[in-house]
């Protein structure tokens, strides 16, 4: 007889151990333990999830508050923009300005908004609009367009109120541009004593 | 708990006689049904639950001994050019089970571990060659090595 025929024959009698009886607890508690690894795995997981989706839900809810703000803000000033346009009588302007300047205080400086006050510095508006616009510009001074728009509409203003207030305005901003257009309201006959002193004064200070 | 117990002296068996020590065969099954449990989707026909849970344990106490560094002789394994007739016979022994095992368990780790494979747990020679990395002309060589020194060994028993 082979041996493989042997052993095949008495393929029983091979195996003849017995797991021993205590064998079963460890197994049992044992397998319990790695069940219970793999349940709070799971559930390490669960709340991962959980707090992932919920995260995902507030940035969602958080984005669209803030774009719906940002459209009813962009809104609001376009409505204001194009009242400050529209406006046919001095007091509906001047309240369209402050209106602006209350709503936007805090903010940086819109391009839209400066190109409407920078209309009315040009037009020939009233002054106490003028004067509005001015103050509100003086909020960006390191604005380059803002000096700029100022210096030119100092060189082209008639309106002595509003010329006194651009004086003092630059001389604020101590801009050496607004010479030239001081000393031509220094030398326009038709400037009032008045404004000819201040517009001599800041000249004196530009030059020290 | 059912299969454990259906399956647990089987599989205790099959891993003793790779790793020949009670405490450590015990482990081992354990671990073999742990993961068999937690793989046990990848069982495609539940009638192949015993074989496929078998195999397991193979691997596994395999990967026991290579742990424990007693696979190091898979690394001098190397082809005899002796014979490798598998056709010997045991006519002149007289064959008993218990003579059997013991002279089994006497053999060196490379020839043991094959004979069980292939007498015992009726793998092939090219099933024992691919789990240990052996080109399957050595495990039959060996295989036939093994035989020869088994056969002497219940000689020498009967001798006695």
């Amino acid at each position: 007889m082979s041996l493989e025929t042997f052993v095949k024959e008495n393929q029983n009698a091979f195996d003849d151990k017995s797991m021993p009886k205590a064998a079963s607890l460890d197994f049992e508690s044992k397998l319990k333990k790695e069940l219970h690894q793999d349940t709070s795995k799971v559930r390490r997981l669960q709340i991962i999830r959980y707090f992932s989706v919920a995260a995902s839900i507030a940035l969602l809810v958080t984005f669209g508050y803030w774009y719906q703000n940002r459209q009813e803000h962009i809104e609001k000033r376009d409505n204001l923009v194009l009242a400050l346009d529209e406006s046919d009588t001095n007091s509906s302007r001047l309240e369209a300005i402050y209106e602006i300047e209350d709503q936007f205080a805090n903010e940086k400086e819109d391009e839209k908004i400066l190109n409407a006050f920078f209309k009315i510095l040009k037009a020939d508006s009233d002054a106490n609009s003028k004067v509005a616009v001015i103050d509100a510009l003086l909020k960006f001074p390191d604005n380059a367009i803002v000096r700029s728009q100022l210096i030119d509409a100092l060189g082209n203003e008639t309106e002595p109120l509003v010329q006194l207030k651009l004086i003092k305005s630059v001389a604020t901003l101590r801009e050496q541009r607004a010479k030239a257009p001081l000393k031509k309201i220094i030398e326009d006959e038709e400037s009032l004593p008045l404004v000819k002193g201040n517009a001599s004064a800041l000249l004196a200070m530009l030059n020290q | 708990m059912q299969v454990y117990q259906m399956y647990k002296d089987m599989l205790y068996n099959v891993s003793y006689r790779i790793v020949k020590n009670e405490h450590d065969a015990q482990d081992t099954v354990h671990d073999a049904f742990i993961k068999a449990f937690q793989n046990i989707s990848k069982l495609e026909n539940d009638l192949n639950l015993g074989p496929w849970l078998k195999r397991i344990v193979v691997n596994s106490s395999l990967d026991f001994l290579r742990q424990k560094k007693k696979l190091g002789w898979l690394q001098e394994s190397y082809e005899f050019t002796e014979s490798t007739k598998e056709n010997d016979t045991y006519e002149d022994v007289t064959l008993k089970v218990e003579e059997v095992k013991k002279a089994i368990n006497n053999l060196k780790d490379k020839y043991r571990i094959i004979m069980v494979l292939y007498l015992i747990e009726d793998y092939s020679h090219k099933e024992i060659a691919e789990q240990l990395g052996l080109k399957e002309s050595t495990v039959r060589n060996q295989y036939v090595r093994g035989k020869r020194l088994l056969k002497q060994q219940l000689q020498n028993s009967v001798a006695l």
